[in-house]
């Protein structure tokens, strides 16, 4: 069956529809079984895209075959082994099985899972689009914060999409995807919320970081800009670790009492001695703990990449 | 934005964090769009008692809502009240700011919302 993604126009209130992935080539409303059978039932949407008249954000992400297809690589970082071994570490059976215990009690509170610099959103969208699996419940609330316009506005369409895709499944297992902010790190959330957080940082090590802001004018090129951008998504600074440093410091304001972060590192960052500092500085005797759970591309005995749980046991 | 999504912001002044005026921002010149959305009582029902209710009760003053009930519902009440779960779900759930500003009411700081997206960075001059 053809994947369709739903659009309501916010002022005349037209909904439409267009095939995001066709079942085979070229098929679409008009000879697709799952339209044209009149014995086929398609569900009621899950949610609409609502769209602005005047709006150019989502004109250049044209959907085509791919469930990332609308994101514009040129300016938003595209998914690549840092990003699935996230995927594959977050589904693997020990997190599960760690966040499930620690989140899906029957009374509890809907969780808030935040993706710090979501990017194409691929991370954010899988979390949340299968929730019920990963976290145990899917009263999740999912949020977004990404630097990069161009990402928040990727992230919510990869998301939706992930949604559609998931609902085909006869129990729904999808959490409720809040919003993407453009914003620096977690400096918008209110204190001690998230949950879960997730941060796949800028890792690799640059002589600087770039400005969080466009530099200069508005008359810089459009190449210029989607440079810094894309810059911006990888650019660590010293030891690739400046942005993560300042991540670092403002987790303990940030998680609640039962959250833990998953954060990416690379073999360049140090992680060992990333890991130490973490409980040295926010208190071994006082629960916190930061261990390796996930590891990636291995080189002449040391990890390439590795996602690095933190969290902190109740006392 | 959601209306939801406003009851886990603050100002991103450092020096706000700590006043209680910076939470919740204030809406200002909003621009109303609502989404459809499948109504889920048992979502709304875990997500309830993690909402600061005063702010969610401002907030809703703010944008022109019905004055919300002084407590938060039980899931009993919610079971019961098939009306009040269905302005709740519309108010949180399906309610977005498309455009207009986010007021931190401390240090006045306006956070601008365009086609959606509240942007959060701010200039050089406040990090």
């Amino acid at each position: 069956m053809c994947k369709i993604i739903h659009f309501k126009d916010l002022e005349c209130k037209h909904r439409w529809a267009r095939v995001v992935r066709p079942c085979t080539h070229g098929t679409g409303f008009s000879d697709c079984p799952s339209f044209t059978d009149p014995n086929y039932v398609r569900g009621t949407p899950r949610a609409y895209i609502a769209r602005q008249a005047g709006s150019n954000l989502f004109d250049e992400m044209e959907l085509s075959t791919r469930d990332t297809s609308h994101v514009p690589y040129t300016r938003v970082y595209e998914p690549s082994e840092d990003s699935f071994l996230l995927l594959d570490t977050l589904s693997s059976p020990s997190e599960t099985s760690f966040l499930t215990s620690r989140l899906a009690s029957p009374a509890s509170p809907s969780p808030l899972v935040v993706e710090i610099g979501p990017g194409s959103g691929v991370v954010l969208a899988f979390v949340t689009a299968h929730a019920k699996s990963l976290l145990g419940t899917s009263s999740i609330l999912s949020l977004g914060i990404d630097a990069n316009r161009f990402a928040c506005a990727a992230t919510t369409l990869t998301t939706a999409k992930a949604i559609s895709s998931s609902s085909s499944s006869s129990e729904p297992g999808f959490g409720f995807y809040l919003d993407t902010l453009q914003g620096d790190l977690t400096t918008p959330l209110r204190l001690n919320q998230v949950d879960v957080l997730i941060f796949n940082p800028p890792y690799v090590p640059t002589p600087s970081l770039p400005s969080l802001l466009l530099p200069g004018e508005k008359n810089i090129s459009r190449f210029e800009q989607d440079s810094h951008l894309l810059e911006l998504s990888y650019a660590g600074g010293k030891d690739g670790m400046e942005t993560t440093d300042r991540l670092l410091s403002q987790l303990p304001g940030i998680l609640s009492p039962r959250g833990c972060a998953y954060l990416l590192l690379c073999a360049q960052n140090f992680p060992d001695k990333v890991k130490a500092e973490i409980v040295e500085r926010f208190g071994g005797d006082d629960g916190w703990r930061a261990e390796t759970v996930g590891t990636s591309g291995r080189q002449a005995g040391w990890e390439k990449l590795q996602i690095v749980r933190i969290w902190r046991d109740y006392v | 934005m959601k209306v939801l999504t406003l009851n886990f912001l603050t100002c991103a002044v450092k020096s706000c964090k700590s006043s209680s005026d910076s939470f919740p921002l204030h809406p200002k010149d909003a621009e109303l769009a609502k989404d459809d959305v499948e109504i889920n009582p048992q979502l709304l029902a875990n997500v309830l008692p993690r909402l600061d209710w005063n702010a969610l009760r401002t907030t809703s003053t703010e944008l022109g809502f019905p004055s919300l009930p002084d407590q938060p519902p039980s899931p009993e009440d919610l079971t019961a009240d098939e009306k009040m779960l269905q302005e709740l779900h519309s108010l949180l759930m399906e309610t977005q700011i498309m455009e207009g500003k986010l007021v931190c009411g401390h240090c006045g700081h306006e956070y601008a919302i365009r086609e959606g997206i509240a942007n959060f960075l701010l200039p050089s001059h406040l990090v």
